[in-house]
């Protein structure tokens, strides 16, 4: 039984895809952010795999469902059903292999061709830890991102850096979104909890919070 | 750098020109290596600029034409845009060649040709006038005291002049001699850097050419990639038609030699009624019923064997094609099938006429086989295979190449001779036959289901009672009932559809292949006509003594040979009524007892147990559940729980205690338990018999919950497959995916895919 399976109170709760091409270290990436482990020796992804793990954003508890498939082939059978109501997706490559990180191209096709616009995306440059070994430069990759409108982290789930914060960004985002869209949709700023600023994206931050004041008020 | 301090004539400055010379000459050795490379150079360049041109031009040749077929093919159109680009290219590198040559050739042949020539020059003109100057001193200087004035004076003027000349030709080299030197300085950096710039333009104006070009070159190679893979498909489809055609030919080969084993030469005899069918004359369309090589004696003297394609249409006729490929057609003797005696050079005439007109390349000859009689073996050769065609007009002596293929050919040609002559008697009523008639395709459908059905016949049949119709006992029936478990004949078959699928689901054992699986199989045979009727027919069976009591006149089981209605009557009465089954009247109150029975049943995966109890129960006992068999709340009672937790799973101590679905059975339904037992015949049986698929035990769990918990792959899928919904949620809120998920992963896409279809 997972570890993580008693956290029922949850605000919100969305679903994550890990995606990269195979070897990029997506599951230890999934395993060192739900359960803090790391394998050294770790197989093959075979069909599909499901993690959970609630993190704090605001004052919500958002209660990310990760799935991690093998990254062996694209355009499979189960392509539709893994992408379905994915609102934010981790795009792993491998820091050492360009080719990996060359393949994000296609992975990001896919990706768009079979989730919502707003799907949040971040590229992560896994196995940051192997620096003597390094293939894909930087800012190479920020550059990248930067044109996709993608978020970009470089990580090492054998070290652990950025794992946490990449997921909790990732998460953050899609709250940030979803808080907007309940904004717009809804126009009514009673029912966003009180206290709260939300970057609505408007350029004039300052307006767009006292507008809000003001409207409730 | 050497510059002259003192400008008088002396040995220091004289050194110094020496020296100065020195450099000058090695400076023009140089140059002229110089020379010679920047010529070979621009050689080269040149040759790689008619090169390109060259390439170009010869793929314009290769494919550029925008209207001929060869072109168009290998995509001439594309290539075109190429060809400009390569021309261009080209141009660039003759401009580079022009280039050089002005820049760099030009500069240094002038440099070399003037300023070299001129310090040269100036050292001549300079040794001359040292030489008039020391004449001229000497002639001065061996002046002797008494010589005359004028004669000293315009010796001393000559003196005078050459002095002056040689100061003037010594300053002339000099001067020249320093304007190489300061030359040296710039000109061949000068015409160096000039020449890299034009390189440097060169490589740019290539790069934005080739740079525009470049999204139109990615273009045509992902052209090229798709046109790979898109002809890789149609070779893999065509491989696969030609793989379809072989099994196809070796299904024909086999069913044709299988009698021709048994039955030695008379095998000809043996044909199915439906071949003669098949041949019968369609009015509309043309089919060809066989076709192939068959070698065909030729009527010449020297009865030589040629390799002709023989065609068999549905029309009844026989026509042959001869090769014409070959050169030495012209000479080959020719022979018309149409029934009339041609000579030779008659034939040849008509075969050169049938060649220009209709048939192109290829001459068909029509055999008349109205009038013709076909026999096996030819009378006077020893040959195997032959067999003829005996028309009034000629003899066609055929050879096939093998047993199964002469068969097909005898069979068929009789058939086509037979129907050709009944369609002369019947001609009134062709549309009788016309509808009897099969295509070619159908008829190789029909083979290939006949093979496959062949196994489950074997399989079907030798299950004790199978050999006879369960109902009329009329031999080899190929229908079932796949919930009744019963074989029977074709006709009992149409009653059993009209009792309807909750009575009975009919299949044929041919036509349904799909239905035959493996388990279904197994549960046809733990069953078999003979048990099924044991207990079905089971009063049919009890001394009539006993029975004699009971008023209700049994009906008697019909034979094959009695009338539909009185076979629909029994069937009804067997099947609707349960008129002949012995109910199980022993205890007072049947049905509990029946449901605690079933129950056991289950448990134990006895098949046919569970069968009888299904069939002898009074009510419908398929869906019967813990709580029926128990009466009581084993395990849970209401006041034990929060009222909104109640069903959750999670919050049942029984499961979470065994950690194991199967341990809390309050609510499970025979399903449930079948999915537990792991036994596919037994989850068969009850699904056959309409268990509710979706049924939901106390936790709100259906069967696909249990089996998806203990991780039975197999049978969710099965029960996926039949209609399992997994979108239903359990008490805890959470449908058969999500309870999957939390187990961390699924291992098999395919259920994976069940599982997501409908989320």
């Amino acid at each position: 039984m997972g570890a993580y399976k008693s956290d029922d109170d949850y605000d919100y709760l969305f679903k994550l895809v890990l995606i990269g091409d195979s070897g990029v270290g997506k599951s230890n990436l999934l395993s060192r952010f739900t359960r803090n482990e790391f394998s050294i020796e770790s197989k093959s992804t075979i069909g599909v795999e499901f993690a959970t793990r609630s993190v704090h954003v605001d004052d919500k508890i958002i209660k990310a469902q990760l799935w991690d498939t093998a990254g062996q082939e694209r355009y499979r059978a189960i392509t539709s059903a893994y992408y379905r109501g994915a609102v934010g997706a981790l795009l792993v490559y491998d820091i050492t292999r360009h080719i990996t990180f060359e393949n994000v191209e296609r992975w990001l096709k896919e990706l768009r061709d079979h989730t919502d616009a707003n799907v949040v995306i971040m590229l992560v440059g896994n196995k940051a830890d192997l620096r003597h070994l390094r293939a894909v430069p930087t800012e190479e990759a920020r550059s990248f991102s930067e044109r996709e409108n993608m978020f970009f982290m470089e990580t090492s789930a054998l070290d652990a850096t950025n794992v946490e914060q990449a997921f909790t960004h990732v998460l953050t985002q899609i709250y940030r979104v979803m808080s907007r869209k309940a904004l717009d949709g809804t126009g009514d700023p009673m029912s966003l909890p009180k206290g709260q600023t939300i970057d609505i994206g408007n350029k004039d931050d300052v307006t767009a919070v006292k507008s809000s004041g003001c409207c409730s008020g | 750098m050497a510059s002259f301090i003192n400008l008088e004539d002396s040995p220091m400055f004289q050194k110094q020109v020496f020296s100065l010379e020195g450099t000058t000459d090695e400076l023009k050795d140089r140059c002229q290596k110089l020379y010679k490379g920047v010529k070979k150079f621009m050689g080269a360049l040149g040759e790689a600029s008619t090169g390109v041109s060259a390439f170009a031009d010869s793929l314009e040749e290769f494919g550029a034409g925008h209207d001929d077929p060869v072109s168009l093919s290998i995509g001439g159109p594309v290539i075109s845009k190429f060809i400009n680009t390569l021309r261009e290219l080209s141009s660039y590198k003759e401009f580079l060649r022009s280039q050089v040559e002005h820049v760099l050739l030009e500069r240094l042949t002038n440099f070399m040709t003037v300023d070299l020539q001129e310090a040269k020059e100036s050292r001549r003109r300079f040794d001359k006038a040292v030489h008039s100057y020391d004449q001229a001193r000497e002639k001065f200087v061996s002046l002797k005291k008494n010589t005359r004035g004028d004669i000293v004076a315009e010796l001393e003027e000559d003196l005078e002049n050459s002095k002056s000349a040689f100061e003037k030709s010594r300053f002339n080299l000099v001067n020249s001699l320093m304007t190489i030197e300061a030359k040296k300085k710039y000109e061949f950096l000068e015409s160096i850097s000039a020449i890299m710039d034009s390189h440097l333009r060169y490589f740019k104006l290539g790069y934005d050419l080739l740079n525009q070009l470049e999204p139109y070159i990615h273009q045509v190679l992902t052209y090229a990639q798709q046109s790979k893979e898109q002809s890789k498909i149609e070779q893999d489809r065509f491989a696969r038609r030609i793989q379809e055609f072989r099994t196809q030919s070796e299904l024909d080969s086999q069913q044709v030699s299988e009698p021709s084993s048994a039955d030695g030469n008379h095998v000809y005899r043996t044909i199915p009624h439906k071949n003669i069918e098949a041949t019968s004359i369609s009015t509309a369309d043309k089919e060809v019923i066989k076709q192939g090589y068959l070698l065909k004696r030729s009527a010449s003297l020297r009865a030589d064997w040629k390799r002709r394609f023989f065609v068999l249409d549905n029309h009844g006729s026989l026509y042959y094609y001869r090769n014409t490929g070959n050169k030495s057609a012209g000479s080959q003797h020719y022979y018309s099938g149409l029934g009339e005696h041609n000579s030779g050079v008659f034939g040849r005439f008509r075969s050169r006429h049938n060649r220009s007109a209709s048939q192109g390349s290829l001459d068909c000859n029509m055999i008349d086989l109205r009038t013709s009689l076909i026999k096996l073996d030819a009378e006077d050769t020893d040959l195997r295979l032959c067999f003829r065609i005996i028309s009034p007009q000629k003899t066609y002596t055929l050879q096939a190449e093998n047993g199964a293929d002469r068969m097909d050919w005898v069979n068929k040609i009789t058939a086509a001779i037979a129907t050709r002559l009944n369609s002369h008697f019947l001609q009134q009523s062709p549309n009788q036959y016309a509808s009897d008639d099969l295509s070619l395709h159908q008829k190789q459908n029909y083979n290939q289901r006949v093979n496959m059905g062949d196994d489950v016949l074997a399989i079907l049949r030798i299950i004790p009672g199978n050999n006879a119709c369960a109902e009329c006992n009329a031999p080899d029936p190929d229908w079932a009932s796949l919930n009744l478990g019963v074989l029977m004949c074709i006709e009992c078959s149409g009653v059993h559809r009209n009792l309807g699928v909750h009575i009975s689901k009919v299949r044929s054992l041919r036509l349904d292949v799909k239905v035959w699986e493996p388990t279904i199989l197994d549960l046809f045979r733990k069953l078999g006509n003979a048990y099924c009727n044991s207990i079905w027919e089971e009063r049919l069976h009890l001394d009539m003594s006993d029975s004699e009591n009971d008023t209700l006149a049994l009906i008697p089981k019909p034979s094959s040979k009695d009338s539909f209605t009185l076979k629909e009557n029994y069937i009804h009465g067997k099947y609707l009524e349960k008129a002949l089954v012995v109910k199980d009247e022993r205890e007072a109150n049947p049905n509990p007892t029946a449901s605690r029975r079933i129950w056991e049943a289950v448990q134990s995966k006895n098949i046919r147990e569970i069968y009888r109890l299904i069939v002898t129960a009074d009510a419908n006992i398929i869906n019967t559940k813990f709580d029926d068999v128990t009466g009581v709340d084993a395990y849970h009672h209401h006041h034990d729980h929060v009222v909104e937790k109640r069903h959750d799973p999670n919050a049942c101590q029984r499961i979470k205690d065994s950690n194991g679905a199967r341990n809390c059975l309050q609510g499970c339904s025979l399903l449930h338990v079948a999915c537990q037992s792991g036994d596919p015949i037994l989850l068969e049986l009850l699904l056959q018999f309409g268990a509710d698929i979706n049924m939901r035990d106390y936790h709100g769990r259906t069967p696909l919950h249990h089996c998806v918990a203990s991780g039975n792959n197999a049978f969710a899928k099965v029960l996926l497959r039949r209609g399992a919904r997994p979108s239903i949620e359990d008490g805890g809120g959470l449908s058969v995916l999500e309870r999957a998920m939390e187990m961390g992963a699924i291992a098999d896409e395919e259920l994976f895919l069940l599982l997501a279809e409908c989320h």
